[in-house]
């Protein structure tokens, strides 16, 4: 294999990988804030920040692979 | 619409490189300045459109960061430092949208560029912030503040094996938490990068796929890159806002108990 298609590939792998895991943490977090709205919608102008924030933390691992295949497809 | 990853190098400030991320950074700030400083004159006591808009802004970060810090003298005193950040970060985010920016070319090099799509320019906002809660805690009391990540303490107190334990276990946690204090940088730094980097990425790649995507398609991205700008904006402010409170809250609690039992030294360092 040559290194620029083995480097493509690995950046492919890399995004794909890394964005399961902040896809399903996502996805609870957005679940769990509409589940409170719904019982308390009163709450909900203070659940959206949070929630925003927490979904913000959730998603990091994606961008630090984001940032890692960027390495590879452009540093490296 | 050219995306790279490095910025380019426009002029040099005796050893000092000028980049275009750098320059563009200068625009935004200027441009904020003389517009609040103009707007800030016409604000009177019958609001404006803008100046409610404006005043319900400050007000909700005013008491976020009051329910951070715990008093509202202290977050009088970290507000302006943290609304900057927001508003300069939420106005950098959308610099791409504005028409004609790319046009400017000097020696070949785009002259202006999304400020925030370069790591260096994020990273920077992100040790300040860092740094800052360090100096800060180290000022106010030095020994206890190292004492938190080099856990030596708990070895003078040690009186059997399990205490041992304790205390090695304690040291180990404690220089994690350096390691933490490293990735907080990085994680603030690549969150805001990645994501402004990611949507320009995504609407040259959407405009690149054939002749006939680069004239409607991309304006769904665009509106996804707008929203996640503003987003990512509000996001860095109330990180950094807890990464501050976290550091600092509890040193600026035994300076206000110091200050208590102390009235003449608090007198003294208010005349200073």
């Amino acid at each position: 294999m040559d290194p620029i298609s083995a480097k493509v590939l690995a950046a492919g792998i890399c995004m794909g990988l890394g964005a399961i895991g902040p896809a399903i943490a996502e996805g609870f977090v957005g679940a769990k804030a509409m589940e409170a709205i719904g019982r308390n919608p009163a709450v909900s102008d203070k659940i959206i920040p949070n929630m925003i924030v927490a979904m913000a933390i959730c998603e990091s691992t994606g961008i630090y692979s984001l940032v890692i295949a960027l390495i590879v497809l452009f540093a490296v | 619409m050219e995306v790279s990853l490095p910025s380019h190098i426009l002029f040099m400030v005796g050893p000092v490189p000028v980049t275009n991320s750098v320059l563009s950074a200068f625009v935004i700030t200027l441009t904020l300045g003389a517009f609040s400083f103009f707007a800030s004159r016409r604000f009177a006591a019958v609001p404006t459109r803008f100046q409610v808009v404006a005043e319900t802004l400050f007000d909700y970060l005013l008491t976020q960061i009051e329910n951070a810090f715990g008093s509202k003298e202290r977050a009088r005193k970290f507000f302006p430092l943290l609304m900057t950040l927001m508003i300069f970060i939420a106005v950098a985010n959308q610099f791409s949208l504005v028409p004609l920016v790319a046009s400017f070319t000097y020696g070949g090099a785009p002259l202006l560029r999304t400020t925030t799509s370069d790591l260096s320019q994020t990273a920077t906002l992100a040790l300040v912030i860092v740094i800052l809660s360090h100096v800060i805690a180290l000022s106010i009391s030095p020994l206890r503040h190292i004492g938190n990540f080099i856990k030596i303490a708990p070895f003078f107190k040690v009186r059997s094996l399990g205490d041992l334990g304790n205390a090695l276990l304690g040291f180990a946690l404690g220089l994690l938490d350096i390691v933490g204090e490293i990735a907080k940088v990085l994680s603030l730094s690549c969150r805001l990068f990645g994501n402004i980097f990611a949507g320009e990425i995504m609407v040259v790649v959407i405009a690149s796929l054939a002749f006939w995507t680069q004239f409607l398609l991309p304006i769904p991205f665009m509106f996804l890159s707008l929203f996640s700008g503003f987003v990512q904006a509000f996001v860095f402010t109330l990180l950094s806002m807890q990464f501050l409170a976290g550091t600092v809250r509890g040193h600026l609690d035994t300076l206000d108990e110091r200050r208590a039992s102390k009235p003449k030294l608090a007198a003294k360092t208010m005349e200073a």
